[in-house]
């Protein structure tokens, strides 16, 4: 019996690979399965080749395995492709009708190759030759022995709003799947899955909890421009943000929506806004802004690999230092990198917490892979009662708003740095906003006391924020030698590693870092000082949080830091990682 | 005329009660006075009240304004003034919002906004203080200079056309679209009472001679080239206005070109007498539906 398999579906885009990893993520997750997505889409609609990996797994899983243990390939190129990806007794199904092009060069040792009529079967026993794939699905199902009853609640599912008769021949399709193994069709190998409780759990995509976790925390403002990999929250918050009386605007460029959200949180609400690279390139200036007029504003910021265009369905973290250094000026920010999908949750609703309680732009940071995949969470995790909504020092009516004039000081320099969030509207008084340095009514002047003061107020909120945002996180035996440091997606990977690592009787130290920024100095310090080795795993060429680390420890500690990197554009194998500390620590 | 209003020790009943949180500092002579003091004019006419307004101005001298007029004032980047107004507007819809913008600042760096916020109608009134050049950068031509002016930027004579912000505005779709010229201040008045009492995005395009950095378009310039559309124009005919604004015997036509109601964005967005704008903690329930979706 099986408890973890991947199955990988490739064609190209239009063959249905995509609704059938899906469906079989459904299916998954129905008989109790923890569920990943792992999409590998081109920049494109339909022709290029594509391809949707499913794993599931009886324990909770946040990334891929090492390698395919299925690959369901609709065409030839797809098997070359994917070919490295397989390992000994994986099992490639693939078209009888692309038997002869299967050349010798494409038979790796111990993979087991089935040719199945699956378009003949299609064509000729229901009629739609695209039914293909839900005959491949039926033929998965009966391997993994995933019952009918399962099956056919996973396809009315998927298929319920095509209408009745397309739900009912796409049932016949997985029954006719089913059939061929039933038969022992060409000798399909035995790959039960074990059965697992059949637990309520959820199954969304990364972009999906962010917008839930948005909605959650009261936020009723998104001004957004489409961009890969972020629209999902615009199109999400489109439909559910005006349900609240809030409005999800898609605007006419990057610039104009991270200036909408800034209006938008002037006038009292939470704003936000979302893009990837490019678009929070040309956000840059406004975010100088929002730091300069102290406008509370959370930007979602999905990354995609660049530079430029880059891969744009691809996933990498090569912005990190960016993000923390974007923008003109001097100003406080807090960068926050969820790694898990509770996290994407519930870190939405502190990024718009912190931004009330400290009026500074909040960075939310994903990548490709955590905001495009789906995972499963425990229900009873994603609780909405538990998500705080703090809002600082906002001010709706105008009591105690220092003021005087006619003006309200919006401005004040108070003790803390932090002024009263005056909006506008309040009946005692009027007062300014400029991205020019202002005084205490928030109109502009170059005088030399007020500028000090005024750096010296916003200033002072960083020691504030430094105890307020969410610490790192330890997991592992604190007490070994060996460290691992590392933030956001590689968090799957990672604890897999970590795993095989403590089956072999070798503990290792996991530092997770959810802020990112302010850079957790003090912690990283004594994580350092403590071991023997600290791997920076990370997902771009140049190590950028390794340089955070780097910087933030004294010299005689450098030489323990090894980078463990990956810029390919696809998410990390537990194998990538393990192979690479093995040979270091192999070597002590 | 509504009642008067009282802020603090401060009652709202003339023009001089708009003064702003600074005196203005524009250069003695420039456009820009005379368009701040109608405004003041028509806000005392209009009983405008201040705490429930905001003025949103750019970069530039036009940008200055916001200081100059007694409600609340922000102070955008260069060209982005209809974007924070915008989002004023969706954030707060019971709020006047006033947008005071160059024509660099809104023709050229912001040109892409002025299109988007004309398409959407929202209810905004944007004063252009269309000078036809860069002032406060010290003289380089603007998306509004003539073909073949002179400037520090075009040493030899702009090779660029000038832009029509009235053309763009009626093609976009803004449901108020009319030019004033500030040596005329009576019908500069009265079109901005107008504009002001338009729900809708008004636009207003003012010729505001640079005293300074313009020697060309001069006071005397354009009291030779402006002409006042005829008396009978008929504001609701889209094609008419089109044709004036195309063609006007060579002068630049002065008033109203287009005037029609129609729904603004905000009205068609937002659902803003439901009570979960205030109450944030409605969120929660609809997540608990969104994880019962999601777990199916």
């Amino acid at each position: 019996m099986k408890n973890d398999v991947q199955v990988r579906i490739a064609g190209i885009a239009g063959d249905g690979s995509f609704i059938t990893g899906e469906v079989l993520a459904s299916a998954f997750k129905k008989i109790g399965y923890y569920v990943v997505t792992i999409k590998d889409f081109p920049s494109n609609i339909r022709g290029l080749p594509s391809n949707y990996s499913i794993r599931g797994s009886l324990k909770p899983v946040y990334g891929r395995k090492d390698f395919d243990d299925f690959l369901i390939a609709f065409d030839i190129p797809s098997i070359k492709t994917h070919l490295k990806e397989l390992d000994k007794g994986s099992v490639v199904i693939f078209d009888a009708r692309d038997e002869s092009s299967l050349t010798p060069e494409l038979k790796k040792e111990g993979v087991f190759y089935f040719p199945v009529p699956l378009r003949e079967i299609a064509r000729k026993e229901l009629g739609l030759e695209l039914i293909k794939n839900m005959v491949a699905f039926g033929i998965l199902s009966e391997i993994f022995n995933i019952e009918e009853e399962i099956t056919s609640y996973v396809i009315a599912k998927h298929f319920q709003r095509k209408g009745e008769k397309i739900v009912e021949l796409n049932k016949k399709a997985v029954l006719k799947g089913r059939e061929l193994v039933k038969k022992g069709y060409n000798g399909f190998p035995e790959f039960k899955l074990e059965k697992a409780q059949d637990k309520k759990r959820i199954l969304a995509m990364g972009n999906e909890f962010i917008s839930m976790g948005a909605i959650a925390a009261g936020c009723r403002f998104l001004a957004a421009y489409p961009i890969t990999p972020a629209s999902e929250v615009l199109e999400f918050l489109s439909r559910e943000i005006p349900k609240f009386g809030g409005v999800a605007v898609q605007a006419e460029d990057e610039i104009s929506a991270i200036n909408m959200a800034i209006g938008a949180s002037y006038a009292g609400l939470r704003a936000m806004t979302s893009s990837s690279g490019p678009g929070v390139a040309l956000k840059t200036e406004a975010i100088s802004y929002a730091g300069m007029t102290e406008t509370p504003l959370v930007i979602y910021y999905s990354m995609r690999i660049g530079p430029s265009t880059g891969l744009p369905t691809k996933t990498g973290q090569e912005d990190l230092l960016f993000i923390i250094f974007a923008g003109h000026g001097e100003f406080p920010r807090i960068v926050l990198m969820p790694g898990t999908p509770e996290e994407l949750f519930y870190l939405t609703g502190e990024a718009f917490n912190l931004a009330d309680e400290f009026q500074v732009p909040v960075f939310l940071v994903t990548d490709q892979f955590l905001a495009q995949n789906k995972f499963t969470v425990d229900r009873e995790k994603i609780d909405p009662q538990k998500v705080e909504i703090r809002r600082g020092k906002l001010v709706l009516n105008g009591d105690n708003v220092p003021k005087k004039d006619g003006y309200l000081l919006r401005y004040k320099i108070e003790e803390d740095g932090i002024s009263p969030r005056v909006t506008p509207g309040i009946k005692e008084g009027v007062f300014g906003m400029t991205g020019f340095e202002h005084d205490e009514a928030g109109y502009g002047t170059e005088d030399e006391d007020i500028r000090k003061k005024m750096v010296e107020k916003r200033m002072k909120k960083i020691p504030q924020i430094i105890k307020s945002v969410p610490k790192p996180l330890y997991y592992g035996k604190n007490e070994s030698k060996i460290g691992i440091i590392s933030s956001g997606s590689t968090f799957g990977p990672i604890m897999e590693v970590m795993e095989r690592f403590e089956e072999k009787g070798v503990d290792i130290s996991f530092m997770r870092l959810v802020t990112l920024w302010p850079f957790p100095q003090d912690e990283v310090r004594r994580f350092v000082e403590d071991k023997k080795v600290v791997f920076i795993v990370e997902q771009n060429y140049k190590g950028q949080i390794r340089f955070l680390v780097e910087n933030a420890i004294i010299d005689v500690h450098k030489n323990k830091i090894r980078g463990i990197t990956k810029y390919s554009g696809r998410p990390f194998k537990p194998v990538e990682i393990e192979e690479k500390i093995k040979k270091e620590i192999g070597n002590e | 005329m509504s009642d008067k209003i009282k802020i603090e020790e401060k009652i709202m009943k003339s023009p001089k009660d708009y003064d702003g949180y600074k005196k203005p500092t524009w250069c003695p002579g420039c456009g820009d006075y005379s368009i701040l003091a109608s405004l003041k004019r028509i806000s005392a006419k209009l009983g405008i009240d201040p705490t429930q307004t905001v003025v949103v101005s750019g970069i530039g001298c036009s940008g200055k304004s916001y200081a100059f007029y007694y409600a609340n004032g922000v102070h955008t980047l260069h060209g982005r003034v209809l974007p924070i107004a915008t989002g004023i507007k969706l954030g707060n819809p019971e709020l006047k919002v006033i947008a005071i913008s160059g024509d660099g600042d809104a023709l050229a760096i912001g040109g892409n906004h002025f299109i988007h916020t004309a398409r959407r109608n929202v209810d905004i009134t944007l004063i252009i203080m269309d000078n036809q050049i860069y002032g406060l950068t010290k003289g380089q031509f603007s998306p509004t200079s003539l073909h073949g002016f002179v400037t520090g930027s075009s040493p030899y004579g702009s090779k660029e056309f000038p832009v029509d912000p009235i053309v763009i505005a009626l093609s976009a779709g803004a449901s108020f679209v009319a030019r004033a010229f500030s040596g005329e201040p009576k019908s500069l008045s009265d079109i901005l009472e107008k504009a002001l009492k338009h729900k809708g995005f008004a636009v207003v395009d003012v010729l505001s001679p640079c005293v300074t950095y313009n020697k060309v378009n001069t006071y005397d310039w354009y009291r030779n080239n402006i002409a006042f559309l005829p008396d009978g124009h008929d504001a609701t005919d889209i094609k008419k206005a089109f044709s004036y604004a195309i063609d006007f015997n060579g002068k630049i036509p002065l008033g109203i070109f287009y005037k029609k109601e129609r729904p603004t964005y905000e009205e068609l967005m937002l659902d803003s007498k439901n009570p979960c704008r205030e109450d944030l903690f409605c969120g929660k329930e609809r997540v608990f539906e969104l994880i019962e979706e999601y777990s199916k």
